[in-house]
């Protein structure tokens, strides 16, 4: 009997043993590229590939996505009987609005298909370590409001052309933004930081969420201990909900920790509707405050189902994956370097609730960390435990499908690149070696790798 | 009878394809000349012709409601409705297939955008300092213009304003909304014509938009499938027929006042079948005729579903408002027509595409 059970442990041990092995040895090439989002991947090229659900959610995760995917799109207005509550002062009146087609936006502001808006705020850290909000704004600008109420103020966006040369004699023109707040409703602080976010995408959220901490810690370096001029910082940003440091993932500077308090702060920050999670209006303290009739704008089932609905939008399919020179310009695109902020293959965590996000291998080219990206691109407003010259690695899925999800695309975090190519000359600090890797390729090899990029 | 005609003339059409396939043309070269024909009969014959149809309708309106203005009577705001009605029908139908410029340029929440901001209405109309020109509307959100400012302004919140009650200020601000709603039209059917057409038409052929014919017919199905979701169906928690009816709530009906709802949403369904029967004023070459080259079945289904909903809109009787309250047996039913319409574009439609068409 004893006997018999040694013999069972030792076949679990070698059969455990063996499962082991074999996943861990399972060749890459037996995954197929195709799938960014693993099983939460979709076919689609139009202009709604970002906008679909993953495939086989159930009967009652399907439901609530569909609350959400309307709820996203809604129109907030000032009073009605349905959907009111926007305002006092607020950015945009829908979700949609911003995030054009559950994508990147246009980088414009004050218009109502602009998806450009300001974090604003003064010297100094509050004792959670948050940036000081500039007296009379909070920490964002609202440059729109309801008919007789002032804006905060009027942002004004000029740029001027700034040419860069390639060896071969081709170049590029870059434009340089400037903005301005005009017409403050309130005197402006002495010193005050401006910070541009243009609206990003937001399908594969759920993924990203899922992604175990250590794995993302274990893309950090921040004393740049192996020496090659990247470092890579996570940002850990105050969760007022649940009252304690967490790590940031989503957001430009990775200045929020999850898809629910990004949810919240838009409703609150960008359109002015509060909820529970943040149930004070954005303007409070402020002239254009005034007492609305409830408190709590939005209904606690709809920021559940607006946050599901993000975290449920599929990934895109790559497309072309066996073209050679989308292969040649994978391989360049790890050989410069891009590859290692732009990770490309990250494996998720378990969730229990979605099947489709647990344990999936992806491709989001990303590490979600902080890195410098020189002056070029800084905004001077630190953000937690970014500087002024941080910003999150951007993820790269459905990079080449902006010009149909947008029309006309934009990159970059404030939207000045118009092209892949742009966006790509604009890395500077920790990627300023990658860009010159990128410049020194001869016109063909640009060409494929920014092809490759086109293809994810 | 009409439908039987077109189904023989379909027949007709669908033999004379095989014919050809037994003699010399090879089937993938037949496959090529359809697809090429699908892009160019719905470029031209459906999309622009609808937005030419959308452009012209607007200007009606827009003459309607100036006439109403020089003369207050009742005939004229009759007039000026039925104006209104008449465009909208073009519009819904045109929401077959939001893609393009309608979407790119912010057409479609310029005019169209839901609900109506009673609160910042009364509040514009109260501002005297607001002129409310046309350029003095153009700055408003999207929210208080475009068609449904315009319905609440004709229709009143009851649906029973009469010529008389109309307020100057009400006067400048209908003017000047159905002027802004005439030049988004105009604009919008410009955009077809100024190039975007071409991007159609030259789909799979060195199209900038749609580099292969499998993109651009993902694209047509994506607007019917879209479509068939937002007028709404039981298999998911939205739609502006289920959201209303599942609430037992009027308040979130679409078109209230003009209470023109459920020809909105009849309208909407009719422009995804058109856009795969390839058809406007005229039949032409649709979706249609790829899939019945291929598999006659999928095909039969396809349009046997389609007419299901269509003829679903005419079992419920009466308004929207109403209906919800009243006719829930055959709103039900509506519903799940139009998923059924929106279950096989998706599960049977689109892996036919992704299956079939390599170019």
């Amino acid at each position: 009997m004893k006997y018999l059970k040694t013999l069972l442990l030792m076949t679990g041990i070698v059969s455990a043993f063996v499962m082991c092995n074999r996943a861990d040895t399972f060749p890459a090439s037996g995954y197929d590229d195709r799938l960014s989002g693993g099983a939460a991947t979709v076919f689609d090229v139009s202009s709604q590939a970002f906008t679909h659900e993953i495939d086989g959610l159930n009967r009652r995760d399907l439901i609530v996505h569909g609350l959400g995917d309307q709820n996203f799109e809604q129109t907030f207005v000032a009073d009605s009987t349905v959907f009111g509550g926007k305002g006092p002062i607020f950015n945009n009146v829908s979700c949609i609005s911003c995030h054009h087609n559950d994508g990147k936006g246009t980088p414009t502001a004050g218009f109502q298909n602009s998806s450009l808006l300001f974090r604003i705020s003064i010297p100094g850290l509050d004792e959670h370590g948050a940036p000081l909000s500039a007296p009379g704004y909070g920490f964002q600008v609202q440059d729109k409001a309801l008919l007789g109420v002032q804006p905060e103020a009027h942002i004004d966006i000029t740029y001027k052309d700034s040419i860069i040369n390639y060896a071969d004699g081709s170049f590029v023109t870059l434009r340089v933004p400037t903005y301005t707040l005009q017409n403050p409703y309130y005197p402006l602080p002495a010193v005050y930081y401006l910070s541009p976010r243009l609206a990003p995408p937001v399908f594969g959220a759920g993924l990203l969420e899922n992604i175990p901490e250590s794995t993302i810690l274990s893309f950090a370096d921040e004393s740049d201990k192996d020496g090659d001029g990247i470092s890579g910082k996570p940002n850990y940003i105050f969760d007022t909900a649940v009252n304690k440091k967490q790590l940031g993932r989503f957001g430009l500077k990775a200045n929020t920790s999850t898809i629910e308090r990004q949810v919240a702060l838009a409703y609150q920050q960008d359109m002015g509707v509060t909820s529970y999670l943040l149930p004070d209006e954005s303007s409070k303290g402020q002239s254009q405050y005034t007492q609305t009739r409830t408190k709590i704008e939005l209904p606690d089932s709809i920021l559940n189902a607006v946050t599901f609905y993000i975290k449920t939008l599929a990934v895109p399919a790559r497309r072309d994956v066996n073209d050679s020179s989308n292969v040649q310009g994978a391989k360049l695109f790890a050989q410069i370097s891009c590859a290692k902020c732009h990770i490309p293959t990250v494996q998720t965590g378990i969730d229990f609730a979605v099947s489709q996000l647990s344990n999936q291998r992806i491709h989001p080219y990303t590490d979600l960390l902080l890195h410098d990206m020189g002056p070029g691109l800084a905004d001077g407003r630190p953000d937690f435990d970014a500087s002024g010259s941080e910003w999150r690695t951007m993820p790269l899925w459905g990079i080449g499908l902006f010009p149909k999800t947008n029309g006309t695309p934009y990159y970059m975090h404030d939207g000045r690149a118009r092209s892949i190519e742009e966006a790509i000359l604009w890395h500077g600090g920790e990627a300023e070696k990658a860009k010159e890797q990128f410049m020194n390729l001869s016109s063909a090899e640009r060409a494929k790798l920014i092809k490759f990029l086109n293809s994810l | 009878m009409k439908n039987k005609l077109a189904v023989i003339a379909f027949a007709v059409l669908v033999f004379a394809g095989c014919s050809k396939d037994d003699n010399d043309t090879t089937p993938t070269d037949n496959l090529a000349e359809t697809e090429a024909a699908v892009a160019g009969n719905f470029g031209t014959n459906v999309a622009l012709a609808t937005y030419a149809d959308l452009a012209a309708s607007a200007t009606t309106l827009n003459t309607a409601v100036n006439a109403f203005v020089a003369d207050k009577s009742d005939a004229n705001l009759a007039a000026s409705k039925q104006a209104w009605l008449n465009l909208r029908a073009i519009w819904e139908t045109s929401e077959g297939f939001l893609f393009g410029p309608v979407e790119d340029n912010e057409y479609d929440p310029k005019m169209d955008t839901w609900p109506t901001d009673y609160s910042e209405m009364n509040t514009l109309l109260a501002d005297e300092s607001n002129a409310l020109e046309l350029a003095d509307i153009q700055k408003l959100d999207y929210s208080l213009r475009g068609f449904h400012p315009i319905e609440y302004m004709l229709w009143g919140e009851k649906s029973n304003k009469t010529a008389a009650e109309f307020t100057d200020r009400e006067i400048k601000y209908l003017i000047s909304l159905s002027a802004d709603v005439e030049e988004l039209c105009n604009e919008l059917h410009t955009d077809w014509t100024s190039g975007y057409t071409d991007k159609v038409t030259s789909a799979g052929n060195g199209s900038s938009v749609f580099s292969t014919y499998y993109e651009f017919f993902t694209a047509l199905n994506d607007g019917m499938i879209g479509i068939c979701n937002e007028v709404g169906h039981s298999d998911e928690d939205e739609g502006k027929i289920f959201v209303p009816f599942i609430q037992s709530d009027s308040n979130k009906v679409e078109s209230p006042y003009s209470e023109n709802s459920m020809v909105d949403f009849k309208n909407n369904i009719q422009g995804a079948y058109n856009v795969y029967l390839g058809k406007y004023k005229a039949q032409g070459t649709g979706l249609t005729n790829i899939v019945s080259s291929m598999n006659k079945n999928l095909d039969n289904q396809i349009r046997q579903k389609f007419d299901n909903a269509i003829n679903a809109f005419s079992t419920v009787n009466g308004p929207f408002e109403l209906a919800i309250f009243e006719q829930r047996v055959q709103l039900q039913g509506l519903m799940d027509a139009i998923g059924e319409v929106r279950d096989i574009l998706e599960e049977e439609l689109q892996p036919f595409l992704l299956a079939n068409i390599k170019n």
